[in-house]
C-alpha cells in the first residue's frame, strides 16, 4: 500500500512550481510536508491529487497513477482535503455530504462506516440536517476529513487543515487525525505551523520554492529551533 | 379576469416545464441551453407525422437526439476549455439550425393536434380538458425532478456538480457527464412540453426561439437555481401573457410579458438567483 513519489513536477500553465520532488511513505505513516507560504505545498498535494498539472510518477501499492484524472484517482485511493475545505459542497448537508463520500463503498459496508464516522466525528451526528456551509470552521474541518476518509482511500492528503482554528480546536484535529493511524492510512499533511504538525508527523520533508531540501523524524519538529530554521528559508536541515 | 388567469395558469404549467430543464443546467454547469425551444418544436413536428401514439414517442426521441448533439458540443466545448458563454451561443445556433430544418421538411404548416372537441363547463368558464391535463403533468414533473434532486444519489451528485466542480472531481464525481445529462433531460422535458403544445394551442417553425424565451424568462424570475420556482416563474408568465392578451392589443400585447420579466430582475423583489447557504 506504500505511496512512492518519484521525480514529480507541478505547474500552472508554464510556470512550474514543485521540481523533481521525491519521496516515499509508508502504509500507517504520517508524513509532514512542512514549508512556508508560497513554497509550493498545495500545489505538491494538488499534483498528487491529479488537479494541479504535472509530470513523474506516483504509485499506490505498486499502480502507477500518472496520466489519470482527479476522478480516477479518487476512484484509485487517494483522497484530498483541500485547503480551505473545498472539497465540501457547502449547500448540502451535512449528511448529504457524507452520503456523497459513502456513495463509492460497496452498498454492504456504507452502513457500518456511516455508523464509525458518526462515532469518530459525533459533533457531524448532531448537525447530520444543517447545510454544511453553515457550519464553523472546525466543524468544517471535522466534516471535510470525514467525507475524504468515508470512502476508504490508502493516502489521505491534507491541506493545511489546521488553518483559521483555535488552538482549542486545533487539539480535537490532532485527536481525530491521530485516530486515523489505527485505520492503517498513509497521511500526507502539508503545514507551515510546525507545532501542530511536530503532534502528528512520524517523519517530515521540508519544501522550499518547490524542492525538497531536507528531512527528518518527526520527533525533529519538536526541537522549536530547527523547525523554525527550516521555515525561515535557512540552510537545508539534512 | 378569471377566465384570463386560468387560461395563463394553464399555458404558463407548460412555459414551467421549458423552464425546469434551463434552471437544472444553469445549477449543474453554469450555462444554458437555448435550444429547449428547438427540442419542443422537433417533437412537436416528427409526432405529427407519425400516427398514433408511436408519434409520441418518436416526437420525444427526436428532442432526444437533439439534445445529444447539444450534449456533444458541450462536451468538445468543455474539454477545449470553452464554456459558458460560448455552449449558450452554440445552443443558440443548434435551435435555429433546427427551426430551418422544421422549415425544410415540413414547411410553414402549424402543428396542432387537438386532443379534445368539447370544452369542459366549471362555474361558468370553458376549459380546455388538455389544459388541465398539461397542468398535472407540469406538476408532476417538477414533483419528480424535487425528489431526484432531493432524495437519490444522482441528485446529490448534480448539486454537488453545481456547488463545486472541483471537489466534485475529487469526490469520483463525473461532472461532464453529470452535464451531459442534464442536457439530456433538458431534451425529454423540451420535448414532452412540445407534445402537450402540440395537443393544446399547437405551435409552427417560428414557435421555437419564443419559446425559449418564455421557459428561459420562467426561470429567471424568481430565481433560476430551485426547480420549483420554474413551474411558478412559468405560471406567472403564463398569467401575464393571458392577461395581456386578454386587455391590450398589437405590439403592446407582445410587450408586457418582457417588460413584467426586466421589470422584476431590476427590482429583484421576487427572488434571486444567487446561491444561498454559505455561512457569512
Amino acid at each position: 500500500m506504500a505511496l512512492h513519489v518519484e521525480h514529480l513536477s507541478a505547474r500552472y500553465g508554464r510556470i512550474e512550481v514543485c521540481r523533481d520532488v521525491s519521496f516515499t511513505a509508508a502504509d500507517g505513516e504520517f508524513l509532514v510536508v512542512l514549508g512556508p507560504n508560497g513554497a509550493g505545498k498545495s500545489t505538491l498535494l494538488g499534483a498528487l491529487a491529479g488537479t494541479v498539472a504535472g509530470g513523474g510518477d506516483i504509485g499506490i501499492a505498486g499502480r502507477m497513477l500518472q496520466r489519470t484524472s482527479a476522478r480516477q484517482r479518487a476512484r484509485m485511493g487517494l483522497a484530498l482535503v483541500p485547503e480551505g475545505r473545498r472539497n465540501l459542497f457547502s449547500p448540502l448537508t451535512v449528511e448529504e455530504n457524507l452520503q456523497l463520500g459513502l456513495r463509492l463503498l460497496p452498498a454492504a459496508e456504507r452502513a457500518a462506516m456511516q455508523a464509525s464516522l458518526h462515532s469518530m466525528f459525533p459533533i457531524l451526528s448532531e448537525r447530520a440536517r444543517q447545510t454544511a456551509g453553515l457550519l464553523s470552521g472546525g466543524e468544517q474541518q471535522m466534516l471535510a476529513i470525514a467525507v475524504a476518509i468515508a470512502r476508504r482511500p490508502s493516502v489521505l492528503l491534507l491541506d493545511e487543515p489546521s488553518q483559521g482554528l483555535a488552538p482549542v480546536i486545533l487539539d480535537r484535529l490532532v485527536e481525530v487525525i491521530s485516530a486515523l493511524r489505527a485505520i492503517g492510512l498513509i497521511v500526507v499533511l502539508a503545514e507551515q505551523n510546525h507545532r501542530f504538525a511536530a503532534r502528528l508527523a512520524d517523519r517530515y520533508v521540508v519544501l522550499q520554492g518547490g524542492d525538497i531540501v531536507g528531512s527528518g523524524p518527526g520527533a525533529e519538529l519538536a526541537d522549536q529551533e530547527r523547525a523554525a530554521d527550516a521555515l525561515l528559508s535557512r540552510p537545508p536541515l539534512h | 379576469m378569471i377566465e384570463y388567469v386560468i387560461r395563463g395558469l394553464i399555458n404558463g404549467a407548460v412555459y414551467g416545464i421549458l423552464a425546469l430543464p434551463m434552471s437544472l443546467l444553469f445549477a449543474t454547469a453554469g450555462t444554458v441551453d437555448f435550444a429547449i425551444g428547438a427540442y419542443a418544436l422537433i417533437a412537436a413536428a416528427v409526432a405529427t407525422s407519425v400516427a398514433g401514439t408511436l408519434g409520441l414517442v418518436a416526437g420525444v426521441l427526436s428532442a432526444l437526439l437533439a439534445s445529444a448533439v447539444m450534449a456533444g458540443i458541450f462536451a468538445l466545448l468543455k474539454r477545449s476549455g470553452e464554456e459558458g458563454i460560448r455552449v449558450a451561443l452554440a445552443s443558440f445556433g443548434l435551435s435555429v439550425a433546427i427551426a430551418s430544418i422544421v422549415l425544410l421538411i415540413w414547411g410553414t404548416q402549424p402543428f396542432v393536434r387537438p386532443t379534445f372537441s368539447r370544452m369542459l363547463e366549471i362555474g361558468g368558464l370553458r376549459i380546455n380538458p388538455q389544459g388541465l391535463i398539461n397542468v398535472a403533468i407540469s406538476v408532476g414533473l417538477v414533483a419528480l425532478t424535487y425528489y431526484l434532486l432531493r432524495a437519490t444519489s444522482l441528485g446529490r451528485m448534480m448539486r454537488a456538480a453545481a456547488a463545486n466542480p472541483v471537489g466534485a472531481e475529487l469526490a469520483a464525481i463525473p461532472v461532464l457527464g453529470v452535464q451531459c445529462g442534464t442536457i439530456l433531460a433538458g431534451g425529454l422535458l423540451g420535448g414532452l412540453a412540445g407534445l402537450l403544445i402540440l395537443h393544446s394551442a399547437g405551435l409552427d417553425f417560428t414557435a421555437s426561439l419564443s419559446l425559449t424565451f418564455i421557459g428561459f424568462a420562467a426561470a429567471i424570475i424568481f430565481g433560476i437555481q430551485t426547480p420549483l420556482r420554474s413551474l411558478f416563474g412559468g405560471l406567472a408568465m403564463g398569467v401575464v401573457e393571458a392577461l395581456s392578451a386578454g386587455f391590450t392589443s398589437g405590439m403592446v400585447t407582445s410587450m408586457i410579458p418582457s417588460a413584467f420579466m426586466l421589470v422584476v430582475l431590476m427590482t429583484g423583489l421576487l427572488g434571486s438567483n444567487r446561491f444561498a447557504g454559505d455561512r457569512p
